[in-house]
Order: structure tokens, then sequence, then C-alpha cells
């Protein structure tokens, strides 16, 4: 019976693992940030350019990367916008004045480099990029 | 004064931004925009029967994060349409802004009125899906009166939990006015002077054909601030705006000489916006209301008349849908009705019935054939002549239609 049911509790493994450690996209921060997690609300805030702080203080400086499929993902699960609406978004803040954009960037490795290089960075990811060195925190709902 | 305090603070200001860019925490963007309008019958906005270009903008903004809490932006903007602008180039906006957390922060210098969805980016074509704000809303000849302030700022982020979150902005200052030679204000006293006919003899008379010899505007205080809700179902935005101040002005006309006094002792906008994106559908609606009280004098030599104070109520509203196909197309569709006098919808006082309302059908395509760069082309379907402020003595058809095209570059 075992054998009868290993394939299927193989495949099972499989999807459940690629849905733990292949989402879309992760959220990385600088290593001296001590946050574990982060609300789903706080993440729009941030990346809207609602909320410019950290609780100690420290400037949150965004950053995001210009893959499709991470992107676009985050963007709609998290911001509630289509790409056009959130570039649309973000040109109204700049050429009104009201904020700059998160800064983005064409690869994983960029946008990496610049989270080191930043005490106050938080970034967008792809979700199966992988690096010995770099914080992931979790997404929470509350 | 004025001009060594811009000559003082545009140095303060390009001296931080030196030392940001050195410090890579600048950035600079732009955009240039050239439009082409071609109306059927009634010259509309520009000299548009015989098709026009004179419908361009064109800007440049930098700003630099200063520190933690501050922030420092400026942007220049050049535009030309019809009689008004004319590239010169003009401080668009111009701040400093310190923010103390989410939910509080302070702006001080050149800050655009918050009314309504469009009102603080509407010379910046690449904002929006349609080329033609929609004018019962957005009117052209208002622009100087609702455009900006020189004063201080303050705004903010609410959490209201789970019933969702409040962004609030409020603005209070001096009127910045542009140009107080420029077409705008031509029209005000156009508009003005006609609804002094019957009211005077001397209007009557010399109410129309008139030409400005020199006028002064002077803005004095304004107040404006607006409450927008995200609300709890995503993508219902709802918002309210609100702007109140007084000006002056002081205009000499040619007819024969008269010197023209006019105190708006209170001009007061509000808006009232919803907004919903579901998708890559959209769905806005907006109601504006106008309402002033006005003090007119006019001093023919040796004599001054002083005439009632006269209050005045306009009103508009559009709704308009939305749909982007693709990457690169996206369409939408609003239909808009304007009425400068509330208590006159059917016109009955004017000289023609039409003139009394303005409605208005329009479709627009967009094109954004990169990431840079995109195409518009609309049509308008125009009844009523409320709005043609332009060439008062043509005589208008109450049927016609608008054709427009325009490109932006952004970088």
């Amino acid at each position: 019976m075992y054998c009868k049911y290993r394939w299927f509790m193989l495949i099972g493994f499989f999807i459940l693992s690629v849905n733990i450690f292949g989402g879309e996209y992760q959220i990385i921060v600088n290593h001296s940030r001590p946050e574990q997690k982060v609300t789903k609300n706080m993440l729009r805030n941030i990346f809207l350019g609602k909320q410019a702080k950290w609780e100690n203080g420290q400037r949150i400086s965004p950053a995001i990367v210009n893959i499709d499929e991470p992107k676009k993902v985050f963007i709609k699960e998290i911001l509630g916008k289509t790409p056009a609406a959130y570039k649309n978004y973000w040109n109204k803040q700049l050429f009104t004045g009201q904020g700059v954009p998160p800064a983005a960037f064409d690869s994983d490795e960029a946008l990496i480099q610049y989270i080191h290089d930043n005490p106050g960075a938080i970034g967008v990811i792809s979700g199966q990029s992988v690096a010995d060195d770099i914080k992931v925190v979790e997404i929470v709902e509350k | 004064m004025k001009r060594h305090v811009f000559k003082y603070a545009a140095l303060a200001i390009f001296s931080i931004a030196d030392f940001c860019i050195a410090q890579q925490d600048v950035r600079i963007h732009g955009f240039i925009s050239q439009g082409y309008m071609k109306s059927t019958d009634n010259n509309y906005l520009l000299k548009s029967k015989d098709g026009c270009f004179e419908f361009n903008e064109a800007a440049v903004n930098m700003m630099a994060i200063v520190s933690d809490n501050a922030q420092i932006g400026v942007q220049f903007l050049a535009r030309d349409f019809g009689e008004a602008g004319n590239h010169t180039v003009l401080l668009d906006w111009a701040y400093s802004d310190y923010n103390f957390n989410s939910s509080f922060g302070l702006r001080l210098g050149k800050i655009k009125i918050p009314l309504g969805l469009y009102n603080q980016g509407r010379d910046v074509d690449l904002l929006r899906t349609p080329i033609l704000l929609p004018q019962s809303v957005y009117d052209e000849s208002m622009r100087d009166f609702s455009l900006a302030i020189l004063g201080i700022g303050t705004y903010g982020n609410l959490s209201l939990s789970s019933f969702g979150q409040i962004d609030y902005e409020i603005v209070g200052g001096t009127l910045s006015i542009p140009d107080s030679k420029s077409a705008y204000w031509n029209w005000v006293l156009t508009d003005l002077i006609d609804v002094f006919k019957g009211y005077s003899s001397y209007f009557d008379t010399h109410g129309s054909g008139f030409q400005v010899n020199q006028q002064k505007v002077s803005g004095k205080s304004v107040v404006g601030g607006s409450i927008q809700l995200e609300t709890p179902l995503t993508g219902l935005t709802l918002k309210a705006s609100k702007a109140f101040g007084k000006l002056n002005m002081n205009s000499i006309l040619n007819l024969p000489v008269v010197t023209f006094n006019i105190d708006v002792i209170i001009n007061q906008f509000n808006t009232y916006s919803m907004q919903y994106h579901y998708g890559n559908f959209s769905l806005t609606g907006e109601y504006h209301l106008h309402e002033y009280f006005t003090d007119i004098s006019y001093k023919i030599p040796s004599m001054e008349h002083k005439l009632p104070r006269y209050y005045w109520e306009s009103d508009g509203y559009y709704g308009q849908i939305g749909y982007r196909f693709s990457n690169w197309f996206e369409t939408c569709m609003y239909y808009s009705e304007y009425f400068p006098d509330t208590n006159d919808r059917e016109g009955k006082n004017k000289d023609v019935s039409y003139e009394g309302w303005q409605k208005d059908l329009s479709l627009t395509l967009r094109f954004d054939l990169t990431q840079r760069w995109l195409v518009k082309l609309e049509a308008h379907r125009m009844d009523g002549v409320a709005l043609i402020r332009v060439d008062t003595d043509q005589s208008k058809e109450r049927d016609w239609e608008l054709f427009m095209l325009k490109t932006t570059f952004q970088f």
C-alpha cells in the first residue's frame, strides 16, 4: 500500500516545496535591519511612498526588480494594481513633486548589491534567487 | 524683494542638489508633449477651426533626498496653449519637504492645490488617458485660479484599520499667478462683464469687443485641501477636495478709458471624486461646484460706480470608463456636462439657449509605443458652447466636433 501511494506522496511533496521555496517573489532587507516579518499593509505603504521611515526613524529605501513575473505578481498581490497603474501612480508622484519611485534594477544581483549598500533598504526580488548573504523577511497578513 | 527671495531660494536648492548629486541621491526627470487640435464650426480653447499646433508642454524636474526626514524638489514648466503660455519658462512647483512620520509631513514653497483627481498633474499629459481633461471639472479658464499657492502644506496617511486608510493634504498661502496678462484673465473679465449686462446700461452698451490696455491680478490668501479614502473594497477610492480664497483684478480697458476693479471676495471650488479600478478596467466620476462672491466697481474719469455684490454658481460633472487592452493600448470614453449658471441650466437668460450648457462625449485611444513614448488620438462630440471663450464675437454653432492628436516623450 505504501508502494502504491508513494508516487502521489512524492508529487505532492514536490508541489508543496515549490509553493514554499519557489514563490514568484521574495522580500529582502539589509542585514542591519532587525525585522523578521513585514505586514502586507506595511509593504503596500512603503512601495506606494506612504511610509518613508522605519520605526527607528531611518529612511526606507525601497527597490524592485524589473523582471516581469516577480514584479507583476508583487504589484498585483501587495499593491492591488496593474503594472500600468503602478507606473502611472509613480509618474504622478514624480511630476507633482510628491515622491520618488522605488529604485528599479534589471537583475536580482544588482538589487541585492543595492540592499547591501543601503542600511535602510528593502527590496523585491525573484522567488528563485538564492544568496548566502541576504536576509529574507516573511510577509504576514497583520 | 520677491525676486531676491526666489533667487536665494533657487541658489539654496541648487547648492543642496549639487551636494546630493555627488551623493547620488538626486533624480532628474522630464517630459515633452506636442499636440494638435482641430474643431468644426467653433474656435475652442485655441484658434482650432483652422487646426492649431500651439498646444505643447515641456518640463524638467529634480528631486533630492537630503536626509532621513527631508527632501527637496523643483519643476520648471514651459507651455504654449493658444494665447497662453507662449513658451515662457515658469516655476511649476518647488518646495522643501520634511516628513515627521507617515501621518504628518510639512511642505514649504510653491505647492500645487489638491483639487480633484487631476488638478495637480493637469499639465502632464502622460498621467491620464484623455488628452483634454473634462472641462466641466477642469475648466482651462479657471486654471490660474486653482493651480498653486506660495505657502505651506501638510500631508499624511492615516489608517482606519478595517475601514481602509485616508490620505490628506492641506495647503495655505497666496495664490501664485503665473501671468496676470495671460488670456485666462481676459476670459474671466469677459465672463464677469457678461454677467453684469442688465445691471448697468454701461455694460449693455460696451460689454463686448473691449480690449485690455493694462491689467494686474493680485492673488490673496488661499486655503485648500483634500481627503482621499482608500476604501476596504480593493480598487475603490473616494475623494473630497475644496479650495477657497480671494483675489483682486484691476484692469484698464479701452472703452473709453475705464478702470475696472474686481474684488473676488470668496472664490470657492468643491470637487467630489470617485475612482474604481478592477484589473484593466477603470471607472471614474467627478462633480465640481464653483461659487464666488464678487464686488465690482468701475471708474470712468471723475465718476466711480459700484455694482451690487454678486453671488454666482457654476457646476459640472463627468463619468468616464476606461480599459487597458495590452501593455501598449488603452482606451477611454467620457461624458461630461457643464453649466455656467446653476440657476439657468436651460440658458433662458442667455443670448442663445445653448450658451447655457456644454455637453461633451469623448473617445480616446492611447498607444504606449515604448516605456517612454506615447501617442493619443481623441474625438469629441459637443452640444452647447458655454465653455467657448476664445473669439467671443464668433457666431457659435450648437453641435460641433473637436479632434485632437498628442504625443509625449518622458525621461
